[in-house]
């Protein structure tokens, strides 16, 4: 069913961006920001299909709690192009973004860091504050209300984050989450260009919120460059070690990264809480079985000894 | 308003009786939450000593080589975890067509693994302090769940860390760990499934031995 609707849509956007293509450019005298405008015009129509589409198709999908089911625990489709996507990424990162976090982090002190974290963080508090109304979590919506007024003024335009210091810790939210709020299905893993691990949900989230967002409307193009590269900047500093470790560590970096950002977003979707359903390792019976694996020998075999005499 | 009309059962209690009915189950709901207590005490106890022996290891990080500690996290691993129960789980129902000499190979080479990994993972960590927020019940097996949170020393956003602790063999240990939300159990249990669907079981002990021989000589 979700799998239907995903190729109409597909087939809808390619018939439409056909359409608005050659609205933008028959006219040769066409100014390129007119051009633009339109094409513009043709992400919101795109965007909005594909959240009709989604909702529409996919909002009924029920997702199995059966952790040996492989077809939900990993549903990755398109794993081969992901794992390309993926490769072109980490060469992006490796050669561009990672070299300027650490530079960043090796001119600017830890102090200034934290004053641009909070600077782009409050940046982004309007969208927090419609996705919390959109959600109808009033007291999320609330707090990021608080926040934004406090900081923007107290704290001197968001340099400062007073509000987290009277006890009104951040609350994002986004159009993704709000969506899965709505019972909207994650779909298919996506490793997006740039943007990294993604899903068709959060994909569209990323997109609405982009409109949704005033400060987009207020800024001007270059402005809203510059905020766009210093939060690229900003993230990747903050997970220097982290995914440096991740990737050493891994056995299949891809993977890791895959369940990580899944379990990430249902995490900021439950909002911190448990889920109500607790994943249990089904494997008790195991303990009486297994005689292969004698826990007491483990102990034995990984003494100090055996590390040292390596 | 809907709630408090239901607590007063539909009207026929007065306003203040319900005030008093409300309270009674809580003192109620409390005095059941004392009795479960006692375990979950020790559960907690369990995370606490483990938290505070790595620590200490984290502690004596000037005079110590990473070989050093590693042997030293080593031995809390495999005394404060079930690392059967874990190997089982992440090897999920691979472990079924796995031949006699796979599982061996896999059990000897998972405990190096989970080592190796948790050793560099938490080696990172200088001068953070952990505080054990609450236990609670998880699920239906009789798992508790320590929620504890690692404040950093820089005083940013602290992280919250859940130990998932089973009673085996008449001692807790601790068979997952979730950080913000995330199973590290989950996350490696669909690490090796990708592993094993693109180059098959002996292409995971392959792959997890080097890892081990990397990170040996990443050590050294």
């Amino acid at each position: 069913m979700c799998r239907w609707v995903v190729w109409l849509l597909a087939l809808a956007s390619f018939i439409l961006a056909r359409v608005i293509w050659r609205q933008a450019f028959e006219d040769r005298h066409v100014t390129f920001a007119a051009a633009t405008t339109r094409i513009m015009r043709l992400g919101q129509m795109l965007a909005m299909l594909m959240v009709i589409g989604i909702v529409a198709g996919c909002a009924s999908a029920t997702a199995p709690e059966n952790y040996d089911d492989e077809e939900y625990s990993v549903n990755d489709p398109f794993e081969d192009i992901n794992r390309i996507t993926f490769a072109v990424n980490e060469t992006i990162d490796g050669v561009l973004l990672s070299p300027v976090a650490n530079i960043y982090v090796g001119i600017v002190p830890r102090w200034g860091r934290e004053r641009a974290t909070n600077m782009l963080n409050n940046l982004g508090e309007p969208v927090n504050i419609f996705n919390g109304l959109l959600q109808w979590e009033l007291e999320r919506a609330a707090t990021s209300m608080l926040r934004f007024s406090f900081n923007s003024t107290i704290g001197l335009g968001g340099v400062f984050d007073v509000a987290e210091g009277i006890g009104l810790s951040r609350t994002p939210e986004d159009f993704g989450q709000t969506l899965a709020v709505w019972s909207v299905g994650e779909g298919p893993f996506l490793m997006l260009p740039l943007f990294g691990p993604s899903n068709p949900r959060d994909a569209v989230g990323m997109g609405v919120d982009w409109f949704m967002d005033p400060f987009v409307h207020a800024l001007r193009e270059h402005e809203r460059w510059q905020r766009s590269i210093a939060r690229g900047v900003d993230v990747r500093s903050r997970y220097i070690d982290e995914l440096a470790v991740l990737k050493e560590t891994s056995i299949d970096h891809y993977a890791a990264m895959r369940e990580l950002y899944r379990q990430h977003r249902g995490n900021e979707i439950r909002n911190g809480k448990l889920p109500s359903t607790l994943p249990i390792p089904t494997i008790t019976i195991w303990d009486v079985m297994g005689d292969e694996f004698d826990q007491a020998a483990s102990d034995e075999v990984v003494g100090v000894d055996k590390v040292s005499s390596e | 308003m809907k709630l408090f009309y239901v607590l007063s059962l539909w009207g026929i209690v007065g306003r203040r009786q319900t005030v008093a009915l409300v309270a009674l189950l809580m003192f109620l709901l409390s005095s059941f939450g004392a009795l479960a207590s006692a375990a979950d005490d020790q559960a907690g106890d369990v995370v606490q000593s483990l938290g505070e022996r790595a620590i200490s290891v984290l502690g004596k990080k000037e005079g110590s080589t990473f070989v050093e500690r590693e042997a030293a996290f080593r031995t809390i691993l495999v005394e404060g975890f079930h690392i059967q129960t874990i190997s089982r789980f992440v090897l999920g129902r691979y472990w079924k067509t796995a031949t006699k000499y796979q599982r061996e190979a896999y059990s000897d080479i998972f405990v190096d693994f989970i080592v190796r990994v948790y050793a560099s993972r938490f080696d990172a960590y200088n001068g953070e302090t952990f505080e054990i927020l609450k236990t609670i019940k998880a699920g239906t097996e009789g798992d508790m769940l320590v929620r504890t949170r690692i404040l950093r020393p820089s005083g940013g956003t602290p992280v919250g860390v859940d130990f998932r602790v089973r009673m085996i063999r008449g001692g807790y240990r601790v068979v997952d760990i979730n950080v913000e939300g995330i199973s590290m159990l989950h996350t490696h249990r669909v690490e090796f499934a990708s592993v094993i669907k693109r180059k098959g079981m002996d292409g995971l002990l392959e792959e997890l031995r080097a890892q081990v021989e990397a990170r040996g000589s990443a050590a050294e």
